[in-house]
């Protein structure tokens, strides 16, 4: 027999993604971005996305369908990001997953987009390692996870206190007069620099934060400090080496992170670390996770660029872990919810 | 002929029409729930009238105007449903039902928040609108008309008019008839996105 096919729908921010897996096979990776729409002013407006999930939906299905060679009748069962994510984005893609339940009477799986950016890495790693410690770092999100059951037992280790990675990334882009999104501008621009140039600040490193948010990071403060540091160079008639200022300011990420997210691992002792989210498409991020883990002895899962980001096969993927382990699909009632806690896999 | 109707540009209402009649329908006027209940209860009127999805041949929905949240959520119910099914999608205008059920000639009025109202006027058919405008400036217009529709009474100093509620299976009703003004099927926003440059950030969650 074989495994059941399922299409996950994902439309917690700006991204329309229509994912189709078999079993652990990834099918159709479908994604339409409303991101040209929202460029201009300088990060997603929520009405802008909605819009634009409503317009791409029946294409995006359909286009989906084509890729993965298959009909809807085929599919076993419907998977949809119910939370978190902006109110109006999400309502879009459950309202539709919910009619294809309904219209070809299959199980739906309304699920949680966090425990799904970590799911997606069983599409090219195999099975997940239970438990393991997974990072997510997008323009949305910056959380430490502990996960024994990916489909059942998620426990928020730390967060951010205040700016998502990748929102710190679009910030200081722009500080820089670099295009939004920020993340792969810096990158770029950071490969020509030197990361040691500017000794940028590490957030909630020092003991005395540690006691306190020991996971948790902190971007504000760099944010601010690389602003000043422009600020001041230009009063001072001092070019702006863009390249080191990117380079800097990178590394000052990418350090506290994965200093952060080492240190859950061996508090826990957890031998494996899943990294996800659209910053860990970020070339420096993959190349210091790889040194420090392969010094801690701890086994590095990062999925590919594209399956980092906002897609529809992570949704895809973890609703064929759910099939697989026999877990309940919602009930047709389940709303959408914009702060929906890690915790809660399933709605 | 099966008809499926949905409308989420006020409430939700759903009904099931077979081409001659209403078979089932079901209307709640809270606004906000649409994202839970409108598959909830279009799947308890299949029940009801001993139908399933796949007998349907065609679904009729409302396109608004309407709150846009809430409005997107029949849409999507409704696009998604017909292209699962294989079956064509009908858009039309969501104060049509009610032109429809009050008859004769009259102002359809229903919320658009923010003060003001959504507005289209009927003699027959659809002859004006749909608009969006204070209610104050509605009425300097067309100071002699009888309002009707679910926001009649909102602003009762103002306009003070008959209620009555929108019904998706008068949308069926005008369908099954042939009278239907169909119009694509995409919302009737009426007013731009509200975007203000740089003071959204890509954020989600707590
Ligand atoms: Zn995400």
């Amino acid at each position: 027999m074989s495994e059941p096919l399922i299409l996950g729908i994902e439309t917690s921010c700006d991204e329309t993604g229509i994912g189709i897996v078999r079993g652990t096979t990834l099918l159709a990776d479908t994604v339409a971005s409303s991101v040209d729409e929202h460029a201009r002013f300088g990060g997603v407006v929520p009405e802008v996305a909605s819009r634009a999930h409503l317009e791409a939906m029946v294409p995006t299905i359909e286009r989906a369908c084509q890729t993965a060679g298959i009909t809807l009748d085929d599919v076993d069962a419907f998977a949809v990001t119910a939370g978190p994510g902006l109110a109006g984005a999400l309502l879009v893609g459950v309202s539709a997953a919910k009619s294809l339940a309904l219209a070809l009477n299959k199980p739906l799986y309304g699920v949680n987009h966090l425990a799904a950016h970590v799911c997606v890495d069983q599409l090219e790693h195999g099975l997940l390692d239970q438990p393991s410690v997974a990072m997510l770092v997008s323009g949305g999100h910056s959380s430490l996870l502990l996960v024994p059951d990916i489909t059942g037992e998620v426990q928020p280790l730390g967060q951010t206190i205040d700016d998502a990675a990748g929102e710190a990334f679009d910030k200081i882009a722009r500080v820089l007069g670099l295009p939004f999104p920020g993340g792969p501008y810096i990158d770029l621009a950071a490969r020509d620099g030197d990361p040691n140039a500017i000794d940028f600040p590490r957030g909630l490193t020092s003991p005395k934060d540690m006691e306190k948010h020991r996971f948790d990071v902190s971007f504000s403060g760099l944010k601010t400090a690389v602003a000043r540091w422009v600020e001041r160079e230009e009063r001072s008639g001092n070019s702006i080496m863009v390249n080191d200022v990117a380079a800097s300011f990178q590394e000052a990420v990418v350090d506290v992170l994965l200093r952060k997210a080492i240190d859950a691992c061996l508090t826990n002792e957890v031998g494996t670390l899943v990294i996800g989210g659209g910053v860990a498409a970020n070339s420096r991020l993959r190349a210091v996770a790889e040194e420090r883990c392969a010094e801690h002895k701890i086994r590095l899962r990062i999925p590919s660029a594209k399956l980092c980001t906002d897609n529809g096969a992570m949704v895809a993927a973890l609703g064929s872990e759910l099939v697989r382990r026999g877990r309940d699909a919602s009930r047709l009632d389940f709303g959408s919810d914009s702060s929906m806690q890690v915790t809660e896999v399933v709605a | 002929m099966k008809i499926l109707a949905i409308d989420t540009a006020v409430g939700i209402s759903v009904a099931l029409h077979d081409g001659h009649s209403v078979i089932a329908e079901a209307t709640r006027t809270e606004h906000g729930v649409q994202g839970e209940l409108t598959t909830v209860m279009i799947s308890e009127l299949l029940v009801q009238a001993g139908w399933t999805a796949a007998d349907l041949t065609d679904v009729v929905v409302g396109v608004g105007p309407g709150p846009y949240t809430g409005l997107r959520v029949g849409i999507v119910t409704a696009t998604v449903f017909g292209h699962a099914r294989g079956i064509p999608v009908h858009g039309i205008c969501s104060l049509d039902a009610v032109g429809h059920d009050a008859g004769g000639e009259c102002i359809v009025v229903t919320d658009a928040r923010r003060k003001e109202l959504y507005w289209a006027r009927y003699d027959g058919g659809r002859i004006d609108g749909p608009h969006v405008m204070v209610p104050a400036e509605l009425k300097a217009l067309h100071p002699q008309m009888k309002f009707v529709g679910p926001a009649a009474q909102m602003y009762s100093d103002v306009i003070n008019g008959e209620i009555v509620s929108l019904r998706a299976a008068a949308l069926a009703e005008l369908f099954a008839a042939g009278t239907a003004h169909l119009v694509d099927v995409s919302p009737m926003y009426l007013r731009i996105p509200d975007a203000v440059a740089g003071t959204v950030r890509k954020k989600v969650g707590p």
